[in-house]
Formats: structure tokens, C-alpha cells, sequence
């Protein structure tokens, strides 16, 4: 048995919101008008246009559809609202409808029945198919490390960074997951940070950062009807209260600090190696070192090449200055021979 | 039907007057939309009465004493005790000064009701930064916020007026920074400063005895100077100084003899 | 102001109210990148308009990953400033830089509204605009080039007798202390060995720099701007009361920017 409740929150929104209250399974819903008496459990609450006001609800069985006012079809994901054609010319307030909650599970901001919440999740599980991205924390700079997933040999070679971006003078950070979704929470971090920089002339703290980011991740899993964000951010940035720092956050929204981690595709097992090969306080140069070879132990191919990873450092210079660097092809190269890496091809075409 | 309806509005005001505006959780509202990302969180600026608009500073105003010096470990900050209101003394164990955080202090003069507002204000929005990021903020980033702050305020229907003296002394690298920001929002690092009449008396002064290395005793024998010269030539009493110091240890106060007898000149 | 293949930007460093001297560490000229912004005016503006224009250039750079260009940069200013037409920014805005492509010197001016002022030679604003005008156009060229060079060692007593005779004459072009070392402004393209003065002095100037062609190679422009520049910055505010107190002076070169610091009267 179908139950709507249809109301109207308030006139200057002109949203009508339609309410399932209680049903294990989906299905339709009719409202229907002519003067019956309503039967049913449903009603429509009255402070709406007199003229739907008048509609009463019922629950039926069959589908009488030429006798209808309204007609709601409820499904797993969409709505379909038809009204009486004689009705319509009053039914300008109705411009959107909108689930506000107790939805099926297919909706991001629910949590199931066991306490999960499974857009979150299936993010995560996006990720997991994205190309890795390491970062690891030194103790005079950070190295991240990302691999970039050729797709094809038409694809023009942008010379620009595809996993590592620049957010600010101070802070980097590599993308695992879906670019499209990056863009728009770097060009977001970016603004924040600049705002910051404006408002309080100084370089915005890297967990400050980090967790206006998070907010807005965080936003996404419990406001309704939106998508979370499909994307894992590795921060390395400088401050001068706390020094370096890597962070990593997730599409839920949440973050943490490492000495190194990493996201994306065979996460578990370069965490894995991560966690054996990591030494206190190694140098910049050392961390380098062990950024390659972890990824080539993690991707698919043995052999890397600067086409397939980006690279990046954070540190300071001689005179105490911070500075961030993302890595030329040839450094790259430069950096694969020396550890033994580099594909045969490439080595050849020098 | 009328008294019905004044008495619900009566109460309405009644609430608001206790309740600022700023303590009321009506921010709770998220913001989603991608292409306008939510302004940074600050509380939000309390209505505060209509006053008749003055656009310039009063000459009552300009007879208020800030004094702020520095030195090598140390700022000072000094205002003085008289809130006047036209020729007519008020009261004379005013503190026109609020601590902000841990290693600043902010000193204030300007029209009666803007400035405790504007510094309370100040002072609310550093403490709630301090608690959302367990670090205070340093003084180089007070003063640029309170300048954003004040300039912003400057293009709005009614600006405060206010004239400030930030003092304080880096969380990080313990330097100490005195900040000079005038109600036009214009703001200047300065190794000493003055706001008012006193400007007049007191940095010449300063010009010829400060240098960058001096000790807090000093900094001291320096405002002592200072206030002798305005006490021997300001037209007026501004009953004493209230002087207070930031150090590595924090905002103290220093006693400061406010009875001592000044021969005119 | 404009040089060779270089410009020049340059501020006093006096924080005032009215008569009163709040501060002597207070520049106006601010970098974004490799473009120069310098602003005189309202003191409030001048902080709030480069607070604005740093948050929009750093946002350009990270959106572009490249560094704005002055033509560019100018014309965000202007319409940054047209935005408030009707409750404007009292200030009025100077540009200078160098173009990323051709290398050539871009300045120009603004008033407060964002009508842009472009110029081939140099660009005033702020209290000392007249005096500033007088020094700038006594004392700028084109193509300005500074030769360091003793010439009494360099030349024969005679060639440099008649080189004298030729400065008092106008003949070279001027601006000359006769003291040991002679600074000798000219035209960049040297054209002092045309034949005008080739009759007097035979193979002279000719045989001098066939010799001494190294020296053509470093001729200073960037030295000569800046001694141009400060001079006129210098010379004017001294004869403003509301400005002075030292001066900040940036030299841009194609792969550098020098910053600096000219002490000046401080009174």
C-alpha cells in the first residue's frame, strides 16, 4: 500500500516536496482529486493552492489514469509527475520536487540498514580502479609521486599535469580518482586559499586547508540528492607552525596525516610496501628513490617512463625558502635511470 | 488586537536586545553550491545602534592617548584612563584595550560606541580562530584581518570609526610588531606609534630616543617621557595611563604612576 | 620609465596624514609575477586594491600555469577599477613590465576609474606629479645607454679636448660630469661616428670603438635607467612636502627583476 504526503514548504520556494513514508519496496502512487472523500492514508496538506488543495488522495489498486488530478510514479531513482491538464494552469508553484529523505538506500545521504553509506563506499571503490599516487614525507620535503594511465597513443600529450596540481605558494597535492570531480574541488581549494592569503596575508596552514576541502567533501554525503565527489587528494604542503606535512583525504570527507601514503589502484599493496621500506627521517632524495619504486612495483608494467608518472617535490632552498616543483620529462628520465627503471625504448631513443 | 500585537513584538525585541545577533545559530544552513563557495565563517557582525553619522573624528576623539612602543622582546601598548564625551569626562579608569589572544593586544579610540563594539568584535572572531585551529593567529594577521575588517566597513552605510594600536609578539618566531591603523582602515608596521593629538608630542620624541634594541625598562622610561611631555603640553587631563606589555610570557600589566606631578613648562 | 630593452618602476616610501609622517616604510609598489604594480592614493586603497589584484593574479597563474603579462595585467586593472565606477578606489595605478614574447617594455597609467594611460616613455602619479613631469622630462631619452669609461685613459689629450669641445658644442648628446670619469648618455645605435664629426676627428671615435668592440657588448642599459629614474624620483619628492623618505626602485630585465633600496632625505 502506497502512502504520499504532498506539501509545499513555502511559497517563495515553490518546491513541492513528495514524501514516501512508509514502503519496503518502490513503487507508484497516485493522488487523485474529484471530491471523494479521501480514502487511504494519504492526504495533502492544505496550505497549497486552494485549487490542488481540493485534490484528495486515495489509494488504488488499478490505474484509472483519465480519472486522476495527479499521477506520481516513485522510482529507485526518478519521479514521474504528470498532473490533470485542467490543473495546470495552477500548478505554477510546483517548479521542483525534491526527496528530502527516507529513501531508499539508493540515495547517497542514507545510511542502509547496516550503517553504511554505499555512495560512499562505491566511490571508494571508484578510486580503487584510478591510477596510484604515493606521497612520502621526508625531513627536509616531501616527494608525491602519481601514475597516469595512458589511454591511448592519439591522446595529445598535454605538457600540463594531469595528477598533480599546484593550490597554492606552499601546498601540492596528487589526484586519485575521477579528474573531472578534482577540478572542481582544486580550483575551490585554490580560491580558499587565496581568500585566506587576502584576509589574513599569510599562507593558509595546510590543515586549515585540508579541511575546508573535507568540509565540502563531507557536504556531499549528507546533504540530499547529490553525488559525493569521486576523488582521494594527497597534500604535501609547508607551514611554518607545524613544517612538512602530508595529508590524505577521501570522498567522505575524511582526512588524516601520514609519513606516507598512498590511493588509488594496488593501494593495499603499495601501503604494504610503503610501511616496510619506510625510514625516519630519510632525506628528500631517498624518499625519491623509494616513490619509483614502489610504483613500479605497484603498476602494471615493470618498466616506467616519464609518459606514464608525474612527479613532484616540496622543500626548502638554500636560503630557508619553500618551493614546489613538478617534475620535467627529463627529470623524470633522469631519475628512472638512476634507479634502474626506465624502459628500455625510452633509454634508446637518447 | 493592538496590544496582543505589541506585546509578541515587544518580546521579539526583548530577546534580540540580550541575544546578539551573532549568537544565534541561524548558520547552521550548508552551502552546496559549487561556483559559490561559502565565505569564510566568521561571525557574523553584530547590528549595532544608529548613531548620528560623523564622518571625521571629533576633537574629543583626537584628545583619547594611545601610545604603543617596541623593542627588542617586548611591545608596549598604553591608552589613556578618561572617556570623554565632548569637554565633559566621563569616567577615569577606562581600559580602552582588549587582549585578542595569548600574544595580542589591541588598543582602540574613536567614537563611543563603535570602538568596544568593533574590538569585542575583533576579539570574538581571534578567539573563535584560535579555537577551530588550536594555533593563534599571529599579530601580522590580526592586524591584516582587522584592516580587511574595517575597510570593509568603511564602504558601508556606516562605518566605524575607530582608530587602533595592535601590539604583539609572534607565536612563532617570538619578534615583537606593533600595527598603526587609522578608521580609514589604513594600516602601517611601525617600531612605535601614536594615535590622536598625541601623535604630535609624543613621536618626535620617539623619533630621537627609540632605537630597536632597547629593554622593556626602557620602553618604559621612554612612555614616561612621553606622557611627561603630554601632560606638560596637552590642554587637557586625560587622567593617566593604563599600560600593558606583551612578552614571551604573555600580556602584562605594568603599574604605572599615574599621579606623578609634571611641571609646565 | 622606459629604457632599453628594460623599464623601470620606482616609489617614495612616506606614510602620511596630511603634514604628519606616520610612517617611512611604507612601499607602493607591488610585484605579481614578473609585472610591477606601484599605486599612489588613499593609503587604505592602495593596500585593499593589491590585496585584490595579488588574490586574481595568483588565481590567473594557477588556472593559466603561467605568469600574467603586463598588457593583460593592465587591462584587469582596468576593468577591475571601472567595476566600482560609481564609488571608486582612490588611487591611480602605474604598470610595468616587459612583454613575455617580444621582450618589448610595456608601461602605462590609470586613473582612478581604469581609463588606461599607455606611454612610450614614462608614467607619473601620486603628490609630486608636477615636479616629477619636469625632472622626468628633462632627464629621460630614448633607448638610454650609460658608457662607464675613463676616457682620458681611453683617448689620446687630444681626442679628448675635442670631445669636450664637441659636449659644450650639443653636439654629442649631453648630460656629462667632467670629473675622471665621464658618463656619457647617447643613443643606442652609437651614431656619433656619423660623418658630421668623423671630418674633425678623422679615424678617432671610429678607430675607438673598432678597438674596444667588447665594450659595445655591455653597454648598461638597465645602470643608465636606474640612475635616470632616481635621479628624477629623487629630485622631485625633495621639493614635496608630502612625499620622500627613501625610495624603492625595481629595474626589469628581461630574466630579472632588481629591487632597490635608495635611502634618501629622511626629513
Amino acid at each position: 500500500m502506497m502512502k504520499f504526503g504532498v506539501s509545499r514548504k513555502t511559497i517563495s520556494r515553490k518546491i513541492i516536496y513528495v514524501r514516501r513514508r512508509q514502503s519496503k519496496a518502490d513503487g507508484w502512487g497516485v493522488c487523485a482529486g474529484k471530491n471523494k472523500t479521501p480514502r487511504g492514508r494519504v492526504s495533502i496538506k492544505s496550505n497549497i493552492h486552494p485549487a490542488l488543495a481540493s485534490l484528495a488522495t486515495t489509494t488504488i489498486e488499478s490505474e484509472p489514469q483519465q480519472e486522476l488530478d495527479l499521477l506520481l510514479t516513485v522510482g529507485p531513482s526518478r519521479l514521474i509527475f504528470r498532473l490533470r491538464p485542467s490543473l495546470i494552469p495552477f500548478a505554477r508553484h510546483v517548479s521542483s520536487i525534491r526527496f528530502p529523505s527516507e529513501l531508499p538506500r539508493h540515495y547517497t545521504t542514507t545510511f542502509s540498514p547496516e550503517g553504511r553509506l554505499y555512495q560512499v563506499e562505491y566511490a571508494l571503490e571508484a578510486i580503487s580502479h584510478a591510477g596510484t599516487a604515493i606521497g612520502i614525507l621526508a625531513k627536509d620535503g616531501i616527494v608525491l609521486a602519481a601514475e597516469r594511465k595512458v589511454t591511448s597513443k592519439l591522446l595529445e600529450q598535454d605538457t600540463s599535469a594531469e595528477k598533480l596540481y599546484i593550490l597554492n605558494d606552499n601546498m601540492i597535492c596528487a589526484v586519485a580518482g575521477m579528474t573531472a570531480d578534482a577540478n572542481i574541488l582544486i580550483n575551490f581549494a585554490r580560491q580558499s586559499a587565496q581568500r585566506y592569503l587576502r584576509t589574513y596575508n599569510e599562507d593558509i596552514p595546510c590543515e586549515q586547508l585540508v579541511r575546508r576541502l573535507c568540509d565540502l567533501k563531507q557536504g556531499y554525503t549528507q546533504h540530499g540528492g547529490l553525488r559525493p565527489f569521486g576523488v582521494t587528494f594527497i597534500y604535501a604542503g609547508w607551514d611554518p607552525q607545524r613544517q612538512f606535512q602530508l595529508y590524505l583525504s577521501n570522498p567522505s570527507g575524511n582526512y588524516g596525516g601520514w609519513k606516507a601514503t598512498s590511493a588509488g589502484a594496488n593501494n593495499a599493496s603499495a601501503q604494504s610496501l610503503l610501511k616496510q621500506d619506510y625510514k625516519e627521517n630519510c632525506n628528500l632524495k631517498e624518499a625519491c628513490g623509494m616513490a619509483v619504486k614502489v610504483l613500479s612495483k605497484t603498476m602494471d608494467s615493470t618498466k616506467l617512463s616519464s609518459q606514464k608518472i608525474e612527479f613532484a617535490t616540496v622543500g626548502q632552498d638554500k636560503s630557508g625558502k619553500v618551493y614546489h616543483h613538478l617534475w620535467s620529462a627529463e627529470e623524470i628520465d633522469a631519475l628512472l635511470a638512476e634507479h634502474d627503471l626506465a624502459k628500455e625504448t625510452s633509454s634508446e631513443d637518447k | 488586537m493592538c496590544t496582543d500585537h505589541g506585546c509578541a513584538s515587544f518580546i521579539d525585541k526583548a530577546y534580540r536586545c540580550d541575544q546578539p545577533e551573532w549568537a544565534m545559530p541561524h548558520q547552521a544552513e550548508a552551502r552546496l553550491r559549487v561556483d559559490e563557495p561559502h565565505e569564510d565563517q566568521l561571525l557574523e557582525r553584530p547590528t549595532h545602534l544608529q548613531h548620528t553619522k560623523q564622518p571625521f573624528p571629533g576633537y574629543h576623539q583626537k584628545m583619547e592617548v594611545l601610545l604603543g612602543i617596541t623593542g627588542k622582546d617586548f611591545t608596549i601598548v598604553a591608552s589613556s584612563k578618561a572617556a570623554m564625551r565632548g569637554a565633559t569626562i566621563l569616567k577615569a579608569q577606562d581600559v580602552k584595550q582588549r587582549q585578542l589572544n595569548k600574544s595580542s593586544l589591541l588598543a582602540y579610540s574613536g567614537e563611543a560606541g563603535d570602538t568596544v563594539q568593533f574590538a569585542e568584535y575583533i576579539q570574538a572572531n581571534t578567539q573563535l580562530y584560535s579555537m577551530r585551529n588550536e594555533a593563534d593567529l599571529s599579530p601580522s594577521a590580526i592586524a591584516h584581518f582587522v584592516r580587511g575588517e574595517l575597510a570593509t566597513s568603511l564602504r558601508s552605510r556606516k562605518p566605524y570609526n575607530v582608530n587602533l594600536l595592535l601590539g604583539g609578539l609572534d607565536p612563532i618566531t617570538l619578534k615583537p610588531s606593533l600595527y598603526w591603523l587609522d578608521y580609514l582602515a589604513s594600516l602601517a608596521p611601525v617600531p612605535y606609534a601614536a594615535h590622536g593629538y598625541a601623535q604630535y608630542y609624543c613621536l618626535s620624541i620617539l623619533d630621537k630616543h627609540h632605537n630597536p634594541d632597547i629593554d622593556l625598562e626602557t620602553g618604559i622610561k621612554l612612555l614616561n617621557m612621553c606622557t611627561d611631555e603630554l601632560k606638560r603640553r596637552m590642554p587637557i587631563d586625560f587622567k593617566g595611563m593604563t599600560v600593558k606589555a606583551v612578552t614571551k610570557d604573555g600580556v602584562i600589566d605594568i603599574d604605572f604612576d599615574d599621579d606623578k606631578v609634571v611641571k609646565s613648562a | 620609465m622606459v629604457g632599453k630593452d628594460c623599464v623601470a618602476i620606482a616609489c617614495d616610501l612616506r606614510l602620511g596624514l596630511q603634514a604628519l609622517t606616520v610612517s617611512n616604510n611604507f612601499p607602493k609598489i607591488f610585484q605579481y609575477g614578473d609585472v610591477l604594480l606601484g599605486l599612489t592614493g588613499l593609503a587604505t586603497d592602495v593596500a585593499t586594491v593589491s590585496d585584490l589584484f595579488r588574490y586574481k593574479v595568483n588565481m590567473y597563474r594557477l588556472r593559466e600555469e603561467r605568469n600574467i603579462a603586463p598588457s593583460t595585467f593592465a587591462n584587469l586593472v582596468s576593468s577591475s577599477l571601472y567595476e566600482r565606477r560609481f564609488g571608486p578606489y582612490f588611487v591611480s595605478p602605474v604598470v610595468a613590465g616587459l612583454d613575455q614574447k617580444t621582450g618589448k617594455p610595456f608601461i602605462c597609467g590609470f586613473d582612478s576609474i581604469g581609463c588606461i594611460d599607455f606611454a612610450k616613455d614614462f608614467i607619473v602619479s601620486g603628490t609630486a606629479t608636477e615636479q616629477l613631469f619636469g625632472m622626468c622630462e628633462s632627464l629621460w631619452e630614448p633607448d638610454m645607454v650609460r658608457l662607464d669609461l675613463d676616457f682620458r685613459t681611453l683617448f689620446p689629450p687630444g681626442i679628448f679636448f675635442y670631445m669636450m669641445i664637441l659636449l659644450k658644442n650639443g653636439q654629442l648628446n649631453h648630460d656629462v660630469e667632467c670629473s675622471t670619469i665621464m658618463h656619457i648618455i647617447c643613443t643606442s645605435d652609437l651614431n656619433f661616428t656619423n660623418a658630421s664629426y668623423q671630418s674633425t676627428f678623422a679615424t678617432g671615435f671610429d678607430e675607438f670603438f673598432a678597438n674596444n668592440l667588447n665594450l659595445l657588448d655591455d653597454l648598461q642599459c638597465p645602470e643608465d635607467l636606474f640612475e635616470t629614474i632616481s635621479q628624477a624620483l629623487l629630485n622631485a619628492v625633495d621639493r614635496d612636502a608630502l612625499s620622500g623618505w627613501g625610495a624603492h626602485v625595481y629595474i626589469i630585465e628581461k630574466d630579472k627583476v632588481t629591487k632597490r633600496l635608495l635611502k634618501g632625505r629622511q626629513d
